[in-house]
């Protein structure tokens, strides 16, 4: 970063924060930022080890820490080099893909538990660290940076701490649906007027998954899955993931499908012909549903990335500093910028198109619950899914 | 005659070749074995057999089905492109014909995914959903991209065929049934040959299915495994797998022909035909067939050019390349060194018939046939533990995978070279008195320095392509380059994403250039 | 560095085959042959194609084992019954195959000093030797050319000093001379012939040709179908031949007297 090479002695992660938020170093996928200064940039690729010495941290030569991450590589990487040239400790990161999202890096932590390789884990949502949680294999660590996080969206004790959060959200093709006859439910995705005209990604993974699970916690296993039902026999087309629902919406194969904000966002940016509705935000008269589905508030589902520490890593001290630095306000920006996630604290403003987390009527979820019906779902989501 | 109490000189001399080739042998069980048998023992210690029972889910034999289809497509295809061109290749006298060869060849030597990406760019979102999303794109990229195996193996085959003998039937024939009836025969063993080595390619390809939106075979291995973390069922839908990749090794036996990875090698030994000026009214010809052979490898990277400089990618690549360059480089170069070494000593005894490097061979196979996903599996399986950290932990854990997976293409490459040389050589040296060490290090080798240096190019061409095996156990912060691509793909931004396939490109291209600057060269000794 | 007692060797022949059979497949290629080249003798082992000549050489090399028989070298076992007691690196022999297999990637010189070192010959002692052996042969200013470089018939002569300059216990010549025109041939023929007996180094010469075999070999062992059914002198064996076969074989050959293809065979002839 710009700091590079300058005598930073303050061990204040947030501090360098602040001057690498504004340099607007790190790349942004969507939309193309205009190119930062070429000796910015190029000082920002090439965090090797060797020249973390070179930063003038005092006592992080040598120091390393190790993350896996199910937040999108584009994303968290720049958040990550940030973190390098912020404090000298070397980040080695292990990435999610997104056929594997959010289960490729648990699984890998799950497979090394026995002899565990990483430090720290930062999830793109909030449930899967819950199965670590649940197997007793982290670390409690309450950051002082989590003081401005609301109570919802983390753990009393430290177990787990959340933010920069995504939302669940139709996207709807402008094109191929009137304004008048906007969907304003998920119900709407089961309702025979958009046969055949919706989309959801494959519920077996990423955060359809999560939605899913939060659904059968809200309305209990019955009505889920009956709603689940109406949505195959209503012809929903089943996409590889979230971003596919994106595509498919943008092209206009569907009316109207399921997503994720960090999708819509980049539907609107791409200049597709597209609105995000965010569901569920009315009261109960005004929805239009079948019968067999519980017509209370619901709410839109906030998902907020979620960062652990692992027990029994190798670097403890600085996976502590990485998870300050993750929780520090101005990541939280940073991501509101570069990847449109919803910020949780007050102060952080965010971005064009995306509301705050507390403008609207979130659904109220206990992440841990979540996380239980996520697993005992699995197999009968198997069979809905046909698997 | 003192046979029973030799000095301990003459002891270590008799035994040489058996002790470096059981240690050599070792190794590759090693590399191979262990991983697998660990993953087995884990998976039974389990589960049992009750994991069997997916195979028999409709679900499970619709794709199955499904992923036969799509492979015997992209088969047909690229025999129907790469038949013609290598009969016209192993031909064809023009200069600067084994540069259109190497090029045809290039997208072999990518990440098929990549080869995919390209035509996406290039088709726009529309001309790609129309024609690119869906099992008939899938087919058709994997058929294009593998299609130049037929080619390289066609034109091997029809330039080794007798001058003698076409000169004889072009006195009674015209050129194109001297091509049907003649070179067509000779030749179909090598395009059998290489029509299975697509088949098997195009079965268990991932990447290019699970971008153009097409759930296979193979992509529920790995949706078991990644997503359900299920290993046993993972490993129980290997078993097809693994068969079809053992059906098509007897296949290959039985077609009697030369091994797999002697692509280029064998036109390399042997001297270019003179060019010469081919009539006028055939130029017309050769331009089709010039574009039939070079378009499906220049407009996918046309494609990724395209996108990369439309969206300003190169001024952040560097921010974005970490370290995965150095990675890449450096696992690839130890994983090829490695792999030659074993390569001198197992090609050179599998060409001489030993039996232990039979066997070392076939577990060598086997490593290369089994999925990916197993084998990356195992790896974690076996080496995940305290005691081996500093294995699994380090980028030694990177190399010990690609020697495992691809130890075969440089035994294979070397094997052939040998073979293409007069036992006598070395049957003299043994005569003259030279101890297997001696002829090895002093005859064999020097002998085979272009074969050698062939093994380490195309094992690090394929270690360098990797990444269904790294990807399930790259160390933290040690991703390879096309890790790293398939990993920002679904999310990085179309233009970066093909900036660093460029970079891919490049680098492939650099090690490409070096082999042929190998093959193009003249021989060193006319022998 | 052999593997054969020096001793043994003083009175034994240099090379026997007893009884010696080795089949391929369903073939028998030698059905019990038997034959022996005394010290300092030349042996012309005359047979056509495919009657075993070559598999003869790959037995006394020890690149094969027999099925039945011995093979012995100065007297020592080197091969049984499907065993090859002593290994090709041990045996102190020098061989020219039918393609030289000069190894191209060395010089001349390079090609005359592998053995030497191999056998541990120390380095001023290998080039003193291998200067006089190629001044012998008259190659001494194409030392430090590679084969390719050479004309056919350099390449034969350095194929044959490669062989006598490890001064071997006796020396396998594998039809050597047949990819050369007549009058290279007639030129070589006198140049082995000079060289073999100069030096006393016993020799098995495999030929498919009459007149070879009867310019080089003290004696001819005529091969049928992987048998010696005829043995001796030339006059010998033109005097009773001991089947048609033989005499057709002979038939070619100009009778005694001045002989074009090289001097007549003198007989240092034993039993």
């Amino acid at each position: 970063m710009t700091a590079r090479g300058r005598p930073w002695g303050a061990k204040a992660a947030t501090a360098a924060a602040v001057a690498w938020a504004l340099s607007g170093c790190g790349v942004g996928s969507a939309p193309p930022s205009p190119a930062p200064s070429s000796s910015s940039s190029s000082s920002a690729s090439w965090p090797s080890s060797s020249a973390s010495g070179a930063t003038g941290v005092p006592g992080a030569e040598g120091h390393e820490v190790v993350v896996y991450t199910s937040v999108d590589q584009v994303f968290s990487e720049p958040v990550l080099q940030a973190f390098e040239a912020a404090t000298g400790v070397k980040v080695r990161a292990v990435y999610d893909t997104e056929e594997a999202k959010s289960t490729g890096v648990l699984n890998r932590l799950l497979a090394e538990a026995a002899s565990p390789r990483a430090d720290v884990f930062w999830s793109g949502d909030p449930v899967r660290p819950f199965v670590l949680v649940k197997r007793g294999l982290v670390a409690p660590y309450v950051s002082p940076e989590a003081a401005g996080i609301p109570a919802a969206f983390k753990a009393a004790d430290g177990t787990w701490t959340g933010f920069a959060a995504r939302a669940r959200v139709l996207l709807v093709n402008t094109t191929r649906v009137a304004a008048a006859d906007r969907p304003r439910s998920v119900r709407d995705l089961a309702d025979p007027r958009w046969k055949g005209a919706v989309a959801v990604a494959n519920p077996l993974f990423g955060t359809t998954t999560m939605h899913v699970a939060a659904l059968v916690a809200a309305w209990g296993e019955p009505a889920a899955h009956s709603f689940l039902d109406a949505l195959k026999a209503n012809g929903v087309r089943l996409a590889t993931s979230n971003g596919d629902v994106k595509r498919l919406v943008a092209a206009g194969e569907v009316a109207f499908g399921l997503c994720d904000t960090d999708d819509a966002h980049e539907a609107l940016a791409d200049g597709a012909p597209v609105e995000v509705v965010y569901p569920d935000q009315d009261p109960p008269a005004a929805v239009s549903g079948t019968t067999a589905v519980p017509t209370a508030p619901l709410g839109t589902l906030v998902m907020p990335t979620s960062v652990v520490v692992l027990k029994g890593g190798p670097h403890p001290d600085d996976a502590r500093r990485l998870v300050d630095f993750l929780l520090s306000a101005e990541v939280e920006r940073r991501l509101a910028d570069a990847a449109a996630h919803m910020p949780l604290r007050a102060g952080v403003p965010s971005p064009p198109g995306v509301r705050r987390a507390g403008e609207l009527r979130a659904m109220t979820v206990d992440f841990a619950r979540v996380a239980d019906a996520m697993e005992a779902d699995q197999p009968w989501l198997r069979e809905w899914v046909g698997l | 005659m003192g046979a029973h109490t030799l000095e301990p000189a003459r002891w270590w001399r008799r035994r040489q070749e058996p002790l470096v080739l059981a240690v050599v042998a070792l190794l590759v069980a090693a590399a191979v074995l262990v991983p697998l048998v660990s993953l087995a023992a884990g998976v039974f210690a389990r589960d049992g057999a009750a994991a069997f029972a997916v195979l028999g889910s409709p679900r499970v034999r619709t794709l199955f089905a499904r992923s036969l289809a799509l492979a015997a497509a992209a088969t047909v295809l690229a025999l129907a492109a790469g038949l013609p061109l290598g009969l016209w290749l192993g031909r064809a006298t023009f200069r600067g014909r084994r540069v259109v060869l190497l090029v045809h060849a290039f997208p072999l030597f990518l990440p098929p995914f990549l080869v995919a990406l390209g035509w996406f760019h290039l088709l726009g979102r529309t001309g790609a959903r129309v024609l690119l999303f869906g099992p008939a794109g899938v087919g058709a990229v994997l058929g294009f991209a593998f299609a130049p195996l037929v080619t390289a193996l066609v034109a091997l085959a029809v330039e080794a065929v007798d001058p003698a003998l076409v000169d004889a039937a072009r006195a009674v024939a015209r050129p194109a049934r001297v091509a049907t009836h003649v070179l067509l025969p000779l030749a179909w063993p090598a395009a059998a040959l290489g029509g299975l080595v697509v088949f098997v390619l195009a079965f268990s390809e991932l990447g290019v299915p699970l971008f153009l939106g097409v759930t296979v075979y193979p992509a529920e291995v790995f949706v078991r495994l990644a997503a359900f973390g299920n290993l046993a069922e993972a490993t129980a839908l290997c078993v097809p797998l693994v068969a079809v990749g053992w059906l098509v090794l007897v296949l290959e036996r039985a077609l009697g022909a030369r091994p797999l990875a002697a692509l280029g090698l064998r036109s390399g030994l042997r001297a270019p035909p003179p060019p010469a000026a081919a009539p006028r009214g055939r130029r017309l010809a050769r331009a089709a067939a010039l574009s039939l052979a070079l378009a499906p490898a220049l407009l996918p990277l046309a494609g990724l050019a395209w996108r990369a400089a439309a969206g300003h990618a190169f001024a952040h690549l560097g921010g974005r390349l970490g370290d995965s360059v150095a990675t890449s480089l450096a696992a690839g170069a130890a994983g090829a060194t490695a792999i030659t070494a074993l390569a001198l000593v197992l090609g050179h005894a599998v060409v001489r018939r030993r039996r232990v490097a039979a066997v070392a061979d076939a577990l060598a196979v086997l490593g290369f046939v089994v999925p990916a996903t197993v084998l990356a599996l195992g790896l974690v399986a076996a080496w995940n533990r305290p005691a081996t950290r500093l294995v699994y932990g380090s980028l030694a854990i990177l190399v010990l995978g690609f020697v495992a997976r691809y130890a075969v293409v440089g035994v294979r490459t070397f094997a052939v070279a040998v073979a293409q040389a007069s036992p006598h050589l070395e049957e003299a040296a043994a005569a003259h008195g030279g101890s297997y060490l001696q002829r090895l290090a002093r005859i064999v080798v020097p002998l085979h320095a272009r074969g050698a240096v062939a093994a380490w190019l195309l094992a690090f061409l394929f270690c360098l392509r990797d990444v269904e095996t790294a990807i399930l156990y790259y160390p933290p912060g040690r991703d390879p380059l096309p890790v790293r691509i398939f990993a920002l793909e679904a999310n990085g931004g179309d233009a970066l994403v093909a900036g660093l396939s460029l970079v891919q490109v490049a680098l492939t291209a650099a090690a490409l250039a070096a082999v042929a600057a190998l093959l193009l060269v003249r021989r060193r000794h006319p022998a | 560095m052999t593997g054969i007692p020096s001793a043994a060797a003083a009175a034994a022949p240099a090379l026997a085959l007893d009884a010696v059979a080795l089949r391929y497949g369903p073939r028998d290629v030698l059905a019990g042959l038997t034959l022996s080249v005394g010290a300092g003798e030349v042996l012309a082992l005359l047979g056509p194609s495919g009657s075993g000549k070559s598999t003869v050489v790959r037995l006394v090399l020890g690149l094969a084992a027999p099925d039945a028989g011995e093979v012995r070298v100065g007297g020592a076992l080197v091969s049984s019954a499907g065993r090859v007691v002593v290994p090709p690196e041990e045996r102190g022999l020098g061989v020219v195959f039918q393609d030289l297999a000069l190894w191209p990637h060395l010089t001349v010189r390079g090609n005359l000093a592998f053995g030497l070192s191999a056998r541990g010959v120390p380095r001023h002692d290998r080039h003193r030797r291998i200067d006089a052996m190629l001044a012998r042969v008259g190659l001494s200013d194409r030392a430090a050319c590679r084969p390719g470089e050479l004309s056919g018939g350099e390449r034969q002569r350095v194929a044959i000093a490669r062989a006598l300059v490890l001064e071997p216990r006796a020396v396998l010549l594998d039809e050597p001379l047949s990819s050369l025109d007549v009058l290279l041939r007639r030129e070589l023929v006198i140049v082995f012939r000079a060289l073999l007996h100069e030096r006393g180094i016993p020799a098995l010469y495999v030929t498919h040709e009459p007149r070879e075999a009867a310019a080089l070999g003290d004696r001819i062992a005529v091969l049928e179908a992987g048998r010696v059914v005829q043995e001796g002198t030339l006059d010998a064996l033109r005097a009773r031949p001991a089947s048609p076969f033989v005499e057709q074989l002979l038939a070619d050959l100009t009778p005694p007297g001045p002989a074009p293809p090289g001097p007549a065979p003198p007989g240092p002839a034993h039993g």
